[in-house]
């Protein structure tokens, strides 16, 4: 369970987080949406320890985030990008596989290559496992680095907009896996995400945010209302149901 | 390994012969001992300019960066013009290879402390804020050097016009032992932390994630990177922007970005780079060019090639 407690956040003189109260269950796939600016991002970025806190506590499984060390953090919780472009002539394999460094230390032993060659097949990704990650399009790029955290093996995945850049096809195919990992493996996997329909389709909870602030934070069969989502992206919303999937039509209304 | 490697590393063994056989009187102590003296500090001069700039250029995430741009080089040369001006041509500072490899090397290395211990205190500091300062201070330090030797007798001018080019005709056997036993210090001091290089190429976020100390592992390196420069600029003098050539090929002949193979790699055509350089420069030119002049010429206009190539694809 990750406990946050009053957590305020300051670049400068600007406020990005505001009393921030949140308990995140364990197991479950969470979803962060918000406008633009909300400060999902950096919520992620302080829970995954790449900023400080200025004020108040985030607490990973009962212990003070800052005390973990940093490399026992790292087998407990990883942490996804939103941009993930680098200019190294590295393999498809040769990245995934630096997501065991945090257990190998560089020395790779049999298991830590079954983990990355799992990995690789649960991305679909073998077949091109000895190509350049400059060389790959960016949906597969994409996955690459998903894959690097997915050998990482954390209890905790954040995931910073993992959908950019992919097409419906793979973005569906991300959302399965995440669902995967939390059902198959109880993993806790917290991303932010822009399409309303795949947060709603496919999370256990959302947390709403807007300007530093938590608007809501509940399981998303409670929270998918017109009202709810307006207030949140001041915009207007139409809810259709159908069996067992809901879209919330914002396109045309 | 891969296979391009392999004509790489006869090419460089066939320059060493040649190096030191061509044209050689085997029975001459002297000329011998002294073709050995310039080959091993060769050797020494590729293995520092290699790590320096490909770890420099893995830190600042820039392929086109050389570690001599914080200034080193720029420093060095006016020290020998301070010297000079204080103690004037004749003094032992001046005259005596050790002391003034020595003296060369303490102040290049206060330097770089200096401007990591005041940087490194504010967290968050960019290595491109660090690389700014560094190259403004080099500035500051060539118009000072500019500016002073205006005021100097044209006798001793001569020794200060040596100083701003690289040539072997600056060691002598203990500098080059000290050299070496800085080196190897040093590279024991870096060696611990050669399995996090690769990560640091991932970027601060992505080292943290997987467990790596990003900030303390790239201050380490650093500190390592200008002790390298110093001493290899004390020895030689300034050499280093040679590394952006070296950089340049290494990664245009390399298939990996991993660095265990591409320091080897970088070491061995810097190498091939400067044993070449010397080898025109003593037999063909008459020992009348400095070495950096010549390799630049060199690396320059394997670079114009290189853009040429570029261009007609």
């Amino acid at each position: 369970m990750i406990e946050i407690n009053s957590l305020h956040k300051k670049y400068g003189q600007r406020t990005i987080l505001k009393d921030i109260n949140l308990k995140i269950p364990k197991g479950k796939l969470v979803s962060l949406i918000g406008p633009n600016g909300a400060g999902k991002s950096t919520l992620l970025s302080i829970i995954a320890r790449l900023e400080k806190i200025d004020q108040g506590s985030v607490k990973l499984d009962g212990q003070e985030l800052s005390h973990y060390a940093l490399s026992s953090f790292s087998t407990k919780l990883s942490f996804l990008k939103q941009q993930n472009s680098l200019d190294l002539k590295l393999k498809v394999a040769e990245l995934i596989a630096f997501g065991r460094f945090p257990y190998s230390k560089g020395q790779l032993n049999p298991r830590d290559i079954e983990i990355v060659n799992e990995a690789m097949e649960r991305m679909n990704l073998s077949h091109l496992c000895d190509a350049f990650i400059d060389e790959i399009s960016g949906g597969e790029r994409q996955r690459v680095f998903l894959a690097m955290i997915i050998a990482q093996d954390t209890d905790y995945i954040l995931l910073d907009e993992p959908l950019n850049n992919l097409d419906m096809k793979h973005a569906v195919e991300i959302m399965q896996i995440a669902t995967r990992l939390v059902r198959e493996f109880n993993k806790t996997v917290i991303m932010v995400v822009h399409d309303i329909n795949f947060a709603a389709n496919y999370s256990d909870y959302m947390i709403g945010m807007k300007a530093g602030e938590i608007v809501f934070m509940d399981k998303t069969d409670s929270i998918m209302g017109e009202g709810i989502l307006r207030s949140l992206f001041d915009i207007d919303f139409r809810i259709i149901k159908d069996g067992s999937s809901l879209l919330c039509n914002y396109y045309k209304i | 390994m891969s296979k391009q490697v392999i004509p790489l590393y006869f090419t460089l063994f066939l320059f060493v012969l040649l190096f030191v056989f061509f044209d050689a009187q085997i029975d001459n102590e002297f000329i011998m001992i002294g073709r050995l003296q310039r080959l091993f500090a060769l050797v020494l001069v590729s293995m520092t300019i290699a790590y320096s700039t490909l770890v420099f250029q893995t830190i600042s995430g820039n392929k086109i960066l050389s570690p001599s741009l914080m200034g080193y080089e720029h420093l060095f040369v006016l020290l020998q013009v301070v010297l000079l001006l204080l103690f004037g041509g004749n003094s032992v500072l001046l005259q005596s290879k050790v002391w003034s490899f020595l003296l060369s090397t303490t102040v290049m290395v206060i330097y770089s402390f200096v401007l990591y211990f005041c940087l490194f205190r504010k967290p968050n500091k960019q290595i491109y804020y660090i690389l700014l300062i560094g190259l403004i201070l080099g500035i500051f330090f060539n118009t000072s050097t500019q500016f002073l030797q205006m005021t100097i007798d044209p006798d001793e001018f001569a020794y200060v016009q040596s100083a701003m080019f690289s040539s072997l005709g600056r060691i002598s056997i203990h500098t080059l032992l000290l050299a070496f036993l800085l080196m190897v210090l040093v590279f024991l001091y870096l060696f611990r932390y050669f399995k996090y290089l690769d990560i640091l190429s991932l970027g601060r976020e992505y080292a943290l994630g997987l467990g790596v100390d990003y900030d303390k592992v790239v201050q380490q390196q650093l500190f390592g990177i200008s002790i390298l420069v110093a001493i290899s600029t004390a020895l030689i003098g300034p050499i280093t922007f040679v590394g952006i050539f070296v950089s340049g090929i290494t990664y245009r002949i390399s298939s990996t970005a991993k660095h265990r193979s591409n320091v080897s790699l970088a070491i061995a055509i810097s190498f091939i780079l400067l044993i070449c350089a010397q080898f025109i420069i003593e037999h063909i030119l008459n020992y009348k060019h400095s070495l950096s002049v010549l390799i630049n010429l060199l690396g320059g206009s394997y670079f114009v090639f290189l853009i040429l190539k570029l261009l007609r694809k």
